[in-house]
């Protein structure tokens, strides 16, 4: 027993000493990463950038809408497939590392968001940002939640980048993922392919998820950035971009995201409902979500024309 | 509760610490409790049927199967068999069957509108099941005495680590270990235990769940896929069964030996067999050692000549295939294989020469022949699998590049390469044989699994493939 308990304590040893060493390279590895997967967008953002208006969303976002048509001094922010818990997390970190948008945040939504069949994607949207696990009180609590013993896998240090670490390995080869002159846009060039894959996705459609407003988990995120915002002071802006085809029930989801905002007054932008003919043109889609360069600078003006109509003229 | 969950770590850690603590007769009343608290954590409700089935099996086998008279042993015998029997067909193949006899009736133009239910899978019924099935038959062959304590035979139906996907443990080898616990801690047995639970996470949740990523990803849209890249996802496939099952049964033997039971091996590496008929000797071994003693053997095995031996083959096969799901696409899996068995056979019986020199060759030709059965088994349907097998013969080499261009593709790849480098470092045996290797070796490849679980494994704990059958 006692040959084991020691075979036991030399192994924790290592263990703890390889782990601690491998942790506070991948910390140093983290810092420095600036390619947009892996929150390298994010990164970049806190360490280079200060925006008066800040957009922020997944892929449909940083995608689809070109902040420089907005002004020099406003920045698409984003992850490609997150949703509200990502965005709720990361606005909770802009404002403990004071970086809040000095005037206006516009959040990009979808109603899937707040789809309760979608409440799995958004506790990944928190363990997404898991490396501030101790550094930020809302993402310790929300990754807590999940399960009274998740503190155990963060007494590695490891484990904070559990899932990231081979990208952070190879992300320094790649630079930086987006142009820092584009303000965080990410333009998808166009290609002869673009249309096949609009309508092989319009095909596969789910038409079997219904309309549904429904996630506690949702609007309790959503809250809270609205809260932060309330706080201090920002105006916030809800947009969602249109879809080359949307089926009717997330028409009907979007219709129901609409009333939430309409009972908080908070302004939405909802393309799903009018998007005006000039972006139904199919040779301006990458795919049934996204647009392409073109079509994202054609929307991105549309979309400031809204915004600005929003204000009362000066 | 999955094994790879922190909430099991948990669960075992109390476990393990007050099963070596409390007095030797009591151990048991802790694993029962663990083993009905464990199977509730799914779904609380089918403790019913687990309770249901080890009530009828213990009272039919004590009063009847057990009994000298040989009309009330075959009565207890059926009775056992069928009401195991019956509640897979209720709980598993009662949609598979609605289909089969509406399908039947349309040939003759009857109508017939099916009653669908719309009960969840018990989770682990088929193993469980068909351990009750192997004791009974056992008990009636007099292989084995009877169960005369209700709780410790509640154990040997319940018994947590080997619960809910294997490995199907038979009743003379498990059923002493419960009567005649190990008394005394063995230092050697946890750090056996210990190796094969954190090799059984490696397989599982660094390798397995990222190879399910791509393989998911391929083949729920295999519509849009190319050739290349479903031949891609079924290799992967290939590759995401073995390490979720094999480090499932890993996991298992490994708790249970911390625990002081010794569970059977239930994978001895396959994919270096040189023949279909090896394959299935080193692949879920606990089931395919069930059909051979209770299906293939009473039907005659291979005793009566190569058709009858061919006849027996193809029903074992078909209902090994039929035992993983209810629907045409198992069936079809398990009648390949029924066929590549047969036809081994004939090819022997013709040319009964071995050539060493083709060893490498059959290795090669049996491993694909393999992943041309998974597609069977990984695909929803059999049109679907049909679909997926023509786009792969039709396949452009330029393809694949675009697969293996996928950065997040080099997790799956480094995994599956340390994991065969380890498996051909033991060949045909168990991996706690690493034990007898230079301390040096062994502890780096101990830091080397555990820092990769840290860094590589799936986080969110994902379910086990076999849990679904």
């Amino acid at each position: 027993m006692k040959k084991l308990g020691l075979k036991i304590l030399i192994f924790i040893i290592l263990l703890f000493s390889a782990d601690r060493l491998i942790g506070w390279y991948l910390d140093k590895l983290y810092e420095q990463n600036f390619y947009h997967y892996s929150n390298g967008h994010l990164n970049y953002y806190l360490k280079k950038q200060h925006a008066d208006t800040l957009i922020v969303g997944s892929s449909r976002a940083i995608n689809n809408i070109n902040p420089l048509i907005f002004g020099k001094k406003t920045f698409a922010l984003g992850e490609p497939k997150k949703h509200l818990g990502w965005f709720a997390a990361v606005i909770d970190l802009l404002e403990q590392f004071k970086k809040l948008p000095k005037k206006t945040l516009i959040l990009h939504l979808d109603p899937e968001d707040f789809n309760s069949l979608h409440e799995d994607q958004l506790n990944s949207d928190i363990h997404y940002l898991k490396y501030y696990y101790n550094k930020n009180e809302f993402i310790y609590n929300e990754i807590n939640n999940a399960s009274p013993f998740e503190w155990i896998k963060y007494l590695s240090s490891c484990f904070r980048h559990n899932g990231d670490n081979l990208v952070l390995l190879t992300n320094p080869l790649q630079g930086v993922g987006f142009l820092p002159e584009q303000n965080g846009f990410i333009p998808i060039k166009s290609s002869d392919k673009d249309s096949i894959r609009v309508m092989t996705e319009i095909a596969k459609m789910d038409k079997n998820e219904s309309a549904s407003f429904s996630s506690s988990k949702a609007i309790f995120y959503f809250d809270h950035i609205h809260d932060i915002c309330l706080k201090n002071n920002i105006e916030l802006i809800i947009i969602t971009s249109p879809l080359f085809k949307a089926d009717a029930n997330f028409i009907q989801s979007a219709q129901l995201m609409a009333e939430f905002l309409k009972r908080k007054n908070i302004p939405y932008i909802n393309f799903l409902r009018n998007c005006p003919n000039a972006l139904k043109n199919i040779k301006l889609w990458f795919d049934n979500l996204h647009f392409n360069e073109q079509g994202a600078n054609l929307y991105s003006k549309e979309l400031k024309i809204l915004i600005n109509n929003l204000r009362p003229q000066e | 509760m999955l094994f790879n969950s922190i909430n099991f770590l948990v669960f075992f850690c109390v476990v393990f610490t007050v099963f070596w603590t409390i007095p030797i007769k009591y151990r048991w009343i802790l694993l029962l409790i663990s083993s009905y608290f464990f199977y509730m954590c799914w779904e609380p409700a089918y403790i019913l049927l687990i309770l249901f089935s080890t009530t009828s099996d213990y009272f039919i086998c004590n009063n009847l199967t057990c009994s000298e008279n040989i009309k009330k042993r075959k009565i207890g015998l059926w009775l056992n068999i069928s009401l195991n029997l019956g509640m897979l067909v209720i709980f598993k193949y009662f949609n598979f069957f609605q289909d089969l006899i509406k399908q039947v009736l349309d040939i003759f133009q009857v109508s017939y509108e099916p009653q669908y239910s719309n009960w969840l899978l018990p989770v682990g019924i088929s193993f469980y099941t068909f351990q009750t099935i192997s004791y009974a038959i056992d008990v009636y062959r007099k292989e084995i005495e009877v169960e005369k304590h209700f709780g410790k035979f509640a154990l040997f139906v319940a018994f947590f680590p080997q619960l809910v996907a294997g490995p199907i443990e038979r009743a003379k080898l498990l059923l002493p270990q419960i009567n005649f616990p190990k008394s005394r801690f063995s230092s050697q047995q946890f750090q056996d235990g210990l190796i094969l639970i954190i090799w059984g996470l490696f397989q599982k949740a660094v390798v397995a769940d990222h190879v399910a990523i791509y393989v998911d990803q391929y083949y729920n849209s295999y519509v849009n896929q190319t050739g290349g890249a479903l031949l891609f996802a079924t290799y992967l496939f290939a590759i995401q069964i073995y390490c979720d099952f094999a480090g499932y049964s890993n996991m298992a033997r490994g708790i249970a030996k911390m625990l002081g039971y010794e569970l059977m091996e239930n994978f001895k590496t396959p994919y270096f067999s040189s023949s279909i008929t090896e394959f299935w000797r080193n692949w879920h071994i606990s089931l395919s050692t069930w059909f051979k003693d209770y299906v293939y053997i009473p039907l005659g095995g291979n005793k009566k000549g190569i058709i009858q031996t061919v006849k027996n083959n193809m029903i074992t096969m078909t209902l090994g295939g039929l035992w993983h799901g209810a629907n045409w696409n198992f069936v079809m899996w398990g009648i390949i294989n029924g066929f590549f068995i047969s036809f081994e056979k004939i090819i022997h019986l013709l040319f009964p020469f071995k050539f060493k020199w083709l060893h490498f060759l059959k290795i090669f030709l049996v491993f694909n022949l393999i992943c041309l059965t998974w597609i069977f088994f990984r695909s929803q349907s059999f049109e679907q699998a049909i679909d997926i097998i023509y786009s792969i013969a039709n396949l452009k080499l330029k393809d694949l590049y675009f697969v293996i261009a996928d950065n997040r593709f080099s997790t799956a790849i480094l995994g599956s390469i340390f994991l065969f480098l380890v498996e051909l470092q033991f060949p045909n045996q168990s991996v706690t044989e690493i034990r007898k290797k230079h301390i040096i070796y062994r502890y780096l490849i101990y830091l080397l699994l555990c820092i990769s679980i840290l860094l590589l494994g799936s986080s969110s704990g994902m379910q086990f493939i076999y849990f679904q059958f």
